[in-house]
């Protein structure tokens, strides 16, 4: 509030607004700053001034140091499982400031990145385990939570599946080696996991669910890493030359309750795994406009007839020759072994929407409510739609539900405040309805009127594609020039499938 | 095992049922640690018990006990042969080495031995426990290690060896900087790239700021760049934009110079036609958004702070960039950082990406900026976190350039299943983007949003109206409707509810209605009448606070308002008592607003209801509230009587005041006040930053380097040697001549300090007058020599051509590294170019002290004074600043009884008894008080004749005029005396060597620093027709040190002279001055550095050392001034 009684004046001059004005929640650019100190405007502001003559005393400013002091791994609770110390400008209590300040307060998970007491904690929340960067100095963001992202995704392929609390324990002396190498005096190094299995000493103990042994080479005394490719080591072989290629797309939709599309697009990534002996070097090509558009050019030959689909926005694994890919808009890459995610891509043109929801939710005065949603298959009626699930949201005080449904089998979850609709199999071209009759308890204090979430689905389709996007070739070439065996899958699952009613 | 019984829980089932699959994992050791007794496994002959001990110490360590116990048992088996073995003791020690120093340096030796071993993992491993270990003792050990492994066959222990340089720097290793700063550059010309991302980091952590180990690999660093590591990308990007604007500048087609210079947007459309727009409609945001991109852009530079307290502190006007600060983006410099950096917008590193960006929005063309936005939209779909961090980036260049996201608006829509920060986020950036075209979507889904659960998010999007409509003035009447059914509805709804946070909208809903009405009131009349009648219903204070000053704000607005103010008063005092506290302070306002402004028969009434309010007010429990009544009633009842007794005239000046007063709290516009005091909360860092997202600068975080700040050298094409050898050749030459001439007369004037008396110093300058044409100006030397010279020792007169260019100094002018000298290796490392050190001869008798005109003839009846102030320093007092005044008649008549005294004094005191005794005024003044102490009277002055006269002032640090009187034929003459802090110190003759020194003690804000430009020298070079024998440079740096001793009182340390490649390329020359302030004796030293042709206009920056730092600032500023001034022949 600006209005203190005693600041007529400031700087000798009169400032009306001290007196005159009320304003204190104004939305302008500091919206973020008014949440991200959790009091009110006026409080972060001085806090932030605070903070600058905190630093400027002892930090001249000719060291730039970019890096992670310290990381660690904790519970639910708070409890620490494992923690590494990169660097010494970090106390061992932070984290006990980060377990009073932020995990047992509100603030938790609104925002990533807090400053407690001069440090700087980001955290992330994966499974039952939560995983904080401490920095003492000015660091890229961007850089530590992918770090994050990437180690954990390293540790999955070590264990095998799943990354929790348990899955640290089982492994924690393989942590800290790994720890040890992917970071290094709170740089990030190389996190390609077939690169580090050379250096790595500790096994990975795999849950006992996945059957897969672990092929693990172990270290050997030369090492192979040329440097010419930081990612593939030398001298692989294979009996069996295999390629899998999978298309996973997911599907973005939020549709107004009239059937209109708001917004739709969809995100998708190409999944290799190479079993690929010696260097391969890898081209593939998708029905993508401007690689179709660029080959014809090449080859003074007509475009061929059929769908292509425009690509523009797309990232890639590193290996992926970039320079080539922007000149000649080719995707050519040395692989690395095993598992890995060649591209990513997104597509807002065109989308094949694979479900229609049609709902229709009518208020029966304050006690009664009736839902009745139809879901249309569009895909080909060869084709089937695998785990579909609908959730219908319904008000918090819902007392009593009864269904009939035409396909599948729906029940009441009071948890999430839905009707959950499962259907396990989904043929194409068929239209199951649902309706329901839900019984409300009238309450006093509820009486403003419901707001209404939308409808959420899931679904996974099997050879389907929302974008269209096929692959039209995949040619691998190698010196020893060795026959290879390709596989290709498509797959297209909900992302966030939203309906409002 | 423990099997569950019939009456065990699912609970303890799953837990033995995970005990049992966790059967043969490292579980039972990180469980149970102490399950059996470590020491003896650790002594164990087999590697696995070995093995199981340590994993038992490492589960220890990771559940927090301390083990440091077992130090010496567990350093022992540092040397076996197995590789875990080996790795898992690296991984303790690392631990434990700081606590256990001693112990520690037991596994040095096996360290050593290890960097021998063939195999290249070993090796690594060694030399990265080893430096990992930081101790101070063994960092010259780890140094040798690194310098050797930096030259390993293997890539992987090269890349350990880059990674061990942050920590060698880390341990502080003064007396090595150069040496790992050779090594950062060793690493940085790998040809394998994963080392070049290494010593990448290590660059940046090392010698952040050293260049030239850039410049020489550049174009193979942008080559490499998308091979190497993606962590290194980052930090390499970073390097490569620092490196740009340091050596080249910055680019002219960019949005930062468009945004900077605003006479040049028009090849700028879509932004152009945006901002008039904004600027035609003349409405309440406080920025345009031009003038918010230049201020991000200048914070980029500048770091907000320092920006900041500039803007705030005096004028508001940014340093203007000189345009040869910028280079074309078609300069291959440029444009192969560019190329090189756009493949990588396609990463699937998401911090890669926005590093790419970044430099992509300060160096890239307005064309090639667009780039950047569907890459960044796309980053949007990783992980949460990183989602945050990317619209936190997109949120500042949507402030910046609107139109660059504006098509894309609809990427910005809410999930339901984002985060409260990220919503907010999004809002924020959707409200900064809407465009005339797409408003009517974005508001369609804040209708949506307002309905959402969450009312904190909602209250947010009902502020994000506001801003919209601020923003679109066109939207402004259809948001003002939306907001007012909003607020019915709230009303309606929020009878019942009493919970916290849920009156936030409502709340917030009024506040834009009010930002709304802002812009325009008359044409909103009805919607604060509306307002105004529904007070009855809304029962939230703030709420009411807000419309009760809308009342009062519009009071006199329109016709109907006025007409309902006595019954809305009415009703406002009749629940005064129960309101809250914002409310009743409102009330108190509101009710004075309309006693000054109400006209007509309601006045009476009106006032009836203020004196019932303010003596409610009163009593009030609150001092606010009862402090406001009476601050208001005092303030307002004078004018109330001032109009009851029109007549009294005794009053009414009295009242005339308090009235203005009142009218200026209440009536004036609001709106001038706000602006200056908004920046501060502005506060904009480098993309991708930790201080962007937390908005303070955090330790470490260095905005961009000045522009050009680095002199250019080309080194890419280093060939240097040919050329710099016939530098050499031809500056020795001259300075070989010039010296032999001189040798005679250096020693007491070659340093221009010389501090004698008054008296002597005068002779001696008139005294050299005559013979000083011939004399040289520049005496070269190597630092040595300078020392010698400068302080007063022998005299250089058998100094010798041999002498002087020692084996030293050649190495120096060479840029050899000069390894066998210890004392200049230092040096070498820090002055990137080479220099040689000179010394200007006696440069002090052309320096002649500006005049002032004190008296002009024409308003002195023919008197006309001059003054100037003296290098001297007062034996009185070490306060006292000495002029020389010169009186001169110019009339026919002669003139008696001229003299000079203190205004102030001369009011207190006629009697002249007082003010002929100095010494006792001196003592009686007051301590800040400027004031004159002395001056004998000239009894009298014939017509043509002149009169000097001693004058000594103490300004005591004011910077405003001293007001004189003069007096002549007993007339007076009010005169002013223009105090120069140029003056108010006094020369300080030390070494270079205590330069330095001293100014290593002064850094940080004790330092301040400043650019201009310098044209003194054109003329000169350019009438100059012995331009063949006559040295630029020599030049150059006569005229800057004539202009810099001429307007203050300096001492000239040391002169560096660059050896460039290009002769006519003068950056790098560089004068050092001393000084000490006069009353408190604090030293004070100024570095100038020159930048740009010899033939153009320089870039002169001027770097202030100074304890005080009003002071510095102030002297920076005015040697800044003079700088600047074109130099007048002198008198």
């Amino acid at each position: 509030m600006c209005m203190e009684n005693g600041s007529f004046y400031s700087d000798g001059v009169f400032i009306q607004d001290q007196l005159d004005l009320p304003i204190s929640l104004e939305l302008r650019w500091g919206l973020r700053r008014k949440i991200c100190g959790g009091a009110t405007v006026s409080v972060c502001s001085s806090s932030s001034k605070l903070f600058v003559g905190e630093f400027g005393s002892w930090y001249t400013g000719s060291e730039m140091p970019v890096a992670a002091s310290a990381i660690y791994f904790l519970n639910l609770r708070g409890d620490v499982l494992i923690n590494r110390l990169y660097r010494d400008d970090v106390g061992g209590n932070m984290v006990d400031a980060f377990r009073t300040h932020i995990l047992q307060t509100k603030e938790l998970g609104t925002c990533p990145v807090r400053q407690i007491g001069g440090c700087s904690f980001f955290y992330m929340r994966i499974s039952n385990v939560y995983i904080v960067i401490v920095v003492s100095s000015n660091a890229n963001v961007a850089c530590a939570f992918k770090f994050v992202v990437e180690a954990v995704a390293l540790f999955k392929s070590y264990f095998g599946g799943a990354f929790d609390e348990d899955a640290i324990r089982n492994n924690f002396v393989l942590i800290y080696e790994l720890l040890d190498e992917i970071m290094d005096f709170g740089y990030p190094q190389n996190l390609s996991p077939e690169i580090l299995k050379l250096y790595i000493t500790q096994e990975g103990v795999r849950s006992p669910f996945s059957s897969k042994p672990l092929d693990r080479p172990v270290p050997n005394a030369t090492l192979q890493v040329t440097g010419a490719v930081g990612w593939r080591r030398e001298g692989l072989v294979y009996k069996k030359n295999e390629v899998f290629l999978d298309i996973v797309e997911s599907v973005n939709l939020l549709m107004s309750s009239k059937g209109v599309v708001l917004r739709c697009d969809v995100t998708g990534k190409i999944l290799m795994k190479c079993f690929l002996s010696g260097m391969p070097d890898l081209k593939l090509g998708l029905n993508d406009k401007i690689g179709l558009e660029k080959e014809s050019q090449l080859k003074s030959r007509p475009t061929k007839s059929g769908k292509t689909i425009e690509l523009d926005d797309v990232t890639f694994h590193q290996c992926v020759n970039l320079t080539r890919f922007n000149s000649e808009k080719t995707v050519s890459f040395v692989p690395p072994d095993g598992e890995f995610e060649l591209m990513k891509y997104r597509i807002t043109e065109g989308v094949n929407l694979p479900f229609k929801v049609l709902p229709t939710i009518k208020e029966l005065g304050r006690t009664r409510m009736e839902v009745n949603v139809k879901v249309k298959s569009v895909f080909g009626a060869k084709m089937f739609a695998l785990g579909v699930v609908v959730k219908i949201p319904v008000p918090k005080q819902t007392a009593k539900t009864s269904f009939t449904v035409t396909s599948g089998r729906a029940k009441y979850n009071a948890a999430i405040d839905c009707l959950v609709w499962k259907i396990r199999k989904f043929p194409g071209q068929t239209e199951p309805t649902l309706s329901a009759e839900v019984e409300l308890i009238s309450t006093m204090t509820e009486k403003k009127s419901w707001t209404r979430p939308p409808i959420q689905m899931e679904f996974q389709v099997p050879m389907f594609t929302a974008s269209g996007l096929r692959v039209r070739f995949l040619k691998v070439w190698e010196k020893s020039g060795y026959n290879t065996v390709e596989w290709v899958r498509y797959i297209t699952k909900a992302g966030s499938y939203e309906v409002r009613c | 095992m423990m099997f569950p019984q019939f009456g065990a829980t699912a609970e303890s089932l799953s837990k033995a049922s995970t005990a049992m699959f966790r059967i043969g994992t490292d579980a039972h050791l990180y469980d149970d640690p102490e399950d059996v007794s470590i020491g003896p496994l650790l002594d164990s002959k087999f590697d696995s018990e070995k093995c199981e001990a340590l994993k038992r110490l490492l589960a220890l360590i990771a559940q927090g006990f301390d083990v440091s116990n077992f130090f010496p048992q567990v350093v022992k088996n540092v040397a076996s042969q197995s590789l875990e073995v080996k790795k898992l003791v690296y991984l303790y020690l690392l631990h434990y080495a700081e606590k256990r120093p001693n112990e520690a340096l037991l596994s040095i030796n096996c360290f050593q031995k290890d960097l021998g071993d063939t195999n290249p993992l070993v090796r690594a491993w060694a030399l990265r426990a080893m430096a990992g270990i930081r101790l101070h003792v063994i960092a010259p050990l780890v140094l040798l290690a690194v310098q050797k492994c930096a030259r390993d066959p293997s890539v992987y222990v090269r890349k350990c060896a880059a990674n061990a340089l942050p920590k060698l720097h880390d341990l502080r290793m003064e007396e090595h900087a150069s040496a790992i700063e050779e090594i950062v550059g060793l690493l940085l010309n790998d040809h394998s790239p994963g080392v070049v991302g290494a010593a990448a980091s290590a660059f940046t952590s090392v010698c952040p700021n050293n260049f030239s180990l850039i410049g020489k690999n550049y174009k193979r660093l942008c080559e490499i760049l998308p091979d190497v590591e993606e962590w290194g990308q980052i930090i390499l990007i970073g390097i490569l934009l620092r490196y740009v604007i340091a050596r080249h500048g910055l680019v002219k087609e960019s949005v930062m110079f468009s945004l900077n210079n605003n006479k040049d947007v028009g090849n700028l459309e879509e932004d152009e036609s945006y901002i008039t727009s904004i600027e035609d409609a003349s409405y309440a945001i406080d920025m345009t958004v031009s003038e918010l991109a230049n201020m991000i852009f200048q914070c980029y530079i500048e770091g907000p702070d320092e920006y900041l307290s500039r803007s705030s502190s005096t004028n508001r006007v940014p340093p203007k960039l000189d345009v040869s600060q910028y280079i074309s983006c078609s300069n291959d410099v440029v444009r192969i950082l560019l190329q090189c950096t756009s493949p990588l917008l396609w990463s699937n590193n998401s911090a890669v990406v926005l590093a790419a960006a970044g430099v992509h929005w300060i160096m890239a063309s307005k064309e090639h900026i667009k780039r950047i936005v569907k890459p960044l939209l796309f980053v949007l779909r990783s992980s949460s976190a990183s989602r945050y961090v990317v619209l936190c980036n997109i949120q500042v260049f949507a402030k910046a350039m609107p139109s660059l996201f504006a098509p894309h608006y609809e990427d910005f829509f809410i999930f339901s299943s984002d985060s409260y920060q990220i919503k907010a986020l999004k809002l924020d950036i959707l409200s900064s983007i809407a465009t005339d075209s797409s408003i009517s979507l974005i508001c369609k889904e804040f209708q949506d949003y307002i309905r959402d659960p969450d009312r904190r998010f909602s209250a947010d999007t009902v502020a994000a109206i506001g801003v919209c409509a601020q923003r679109l003035p066109n939207m402004a009447a259809s948001c003002l409707e939306g907001l007012l059914t909003l607020v019915r509805q709230e009303l309606f709804c929020g009878e019942v509810r009493s919970l916290d946070g849920e009156e936030s909208v409502l709340i917030q809903s009024i506040i834009s209605i009010k930002s709304i009405i802002k812009l325009e009131p008359s044409s909103y009349e009805k919607v604060i009448i509306r307002l105004v009648r529904s007070l009855d219903k809304i029962k939230v204070p703030t709420a009411r606070a807000i419309i009760i000053w809308m009342l009062g704000k519009y009071c006199s607005l329109g016709e109907i308002i006025p007409r309902m103010l006595s019954t809305v008063l009415k009703y406002l005092a009749q629940y005064f008592t129960s309101e809250a506290l914002e409310t009743k302070l409102q009330i108190l306002n509101t009710t004075a607003k309309v006693l000054l402004c109400i006209k007509g028969e309601d006045i009476l009434t009106v006032r009836k209801i203020w004196n019932y309010v303010i003596e409610l007010a009163e009593c009030d429990l609150n001092y606010d509230i009862r402090d406001r009544s009476r601050f208001l009633k005092k303030i307002l009842s004078s004018n109330w009587e001032s109009q009851h007794g029109a007549g009294e005239n005794s009053e009414s000046q009295k009242s005339d005041q308090s009235y203005i007063l009142a009218e200026c709290l209440f009536g004036g516009d609001t709106k001038a006040v706000r602006v200056p005091s908004e920046p501060i909360d502005y506060r904009f860092y480098l993309p991708g930053s930790l201080s962007q997202l937390v908005f303070h600068a955090a330790p470490g975080y260095e905005p961009l380097p000045k522009p050009c700040s680095q002199p250019y050298t080309d080194l890419d094409q280093y060939d240097g040697a040919a050329k710099s050898d016939s530098d050499e050749e031809e500056n020795t030459g001259t300075s070989g001549s010039l010296n032999e001439e001189s040798a005679s007369d250096y020693s007491s004037e070659q340093s221009i300090t010389a501090s004698g008396g008054v008296s002597g110093s005068d002779e001696s300058v008139s005294g050299n007058k005559g013979e000083d044409n011939a004399d040289p100006l520049i005496q070269i030397s190597d630092s040595g020599n300078v020392c010698e010279n400068q302080n007063g020792g022998a005299p250089s007169g058998t100094t010798g051509f041999q002498d002087l260019m020692s084996t030293k100094s050649l190495e120096s002018w060479l840029d050899e590294p000069t390894r066998s000298s210890k004392g200049s290796e230092i040096e070498q490392s820090r002055v990137c170019r080479s220099s040689a050190r000179i010394t200007i001869g006696n440069i002090g008798s052309r320096v002649k002290p500006k005049c002032y005109t004190l008296l002009d003839p024409a308003n002195g009846n023919g008197l006309k004074v001059h003054y100037s102030f003296l290098s001297d320093t007062s034996s009185i007092s070490s306060h006292l600043v000495c002029l020389e005044v010169l009186f001169e008649n110019c009339s026919l008549e002669p003139m008696l009884d001229i003299v000079l005294i203190d205004e102030d004094y001369s009011k207190s005191s006629d009697s002249k008894d007082q003010i002929s005794s100095p010494a006792q005024n001196t003592l009686k003044f007051h301590v800040d008080k400027p004031a004159l102490v002395s001056m004998e009277e000239i009894p009298s002055l014939e017509p043509g004749q002149t009169e000097n006269r001693m004058l000594l002032v103490r300004f005591h640090h004011h910077l405003l005029p001293l007001k004189l009187s003069l007096f002549c034929n007993d007339k007076k003459f009010p005169v002013k005396l223009k105090p120069d802090i140029g003056y108010f110190v006094k020369p300080l003759p030390i070494s270079i060597e205590d330069f330095r020194e001293k100014e290593s003690h002064l850094p940080g804000m004790f330092e301040y620093v400043r650019s201009c430009t310098f044209t003194d020298h054109i003329l000169e070079l350019n009438k100059g027709s012995n331009s063949l024998t006559e040295d630029k440079f020599l030049v150059i740096c006569e005229k800057l040190a004539l202009k810099m001793l001429s307007n203050a009182n300096l001492s000239l340390v040391s002169v560096d002279m660059p050896v460039a490649t290009n002769l006519d390329d003068a950056s790098g020359l560089c004068l050092r001055f001393s000084c000490e302030i006069l009353s408190n004796s604090m030293p004070c030293l100024i570095t100038v550095t020159v930048e740009g042709k010899c033939c153009d206009p320089l870039i002169v920056s001027v770097k202030v050392n100074c304890e005080e730092t009003v002071f510095g600032l102030n002297f920076l500023n005015r040697v800044i001034n003079f700088l600047v001034e074109p130099s007048v022949p002198h008198l």
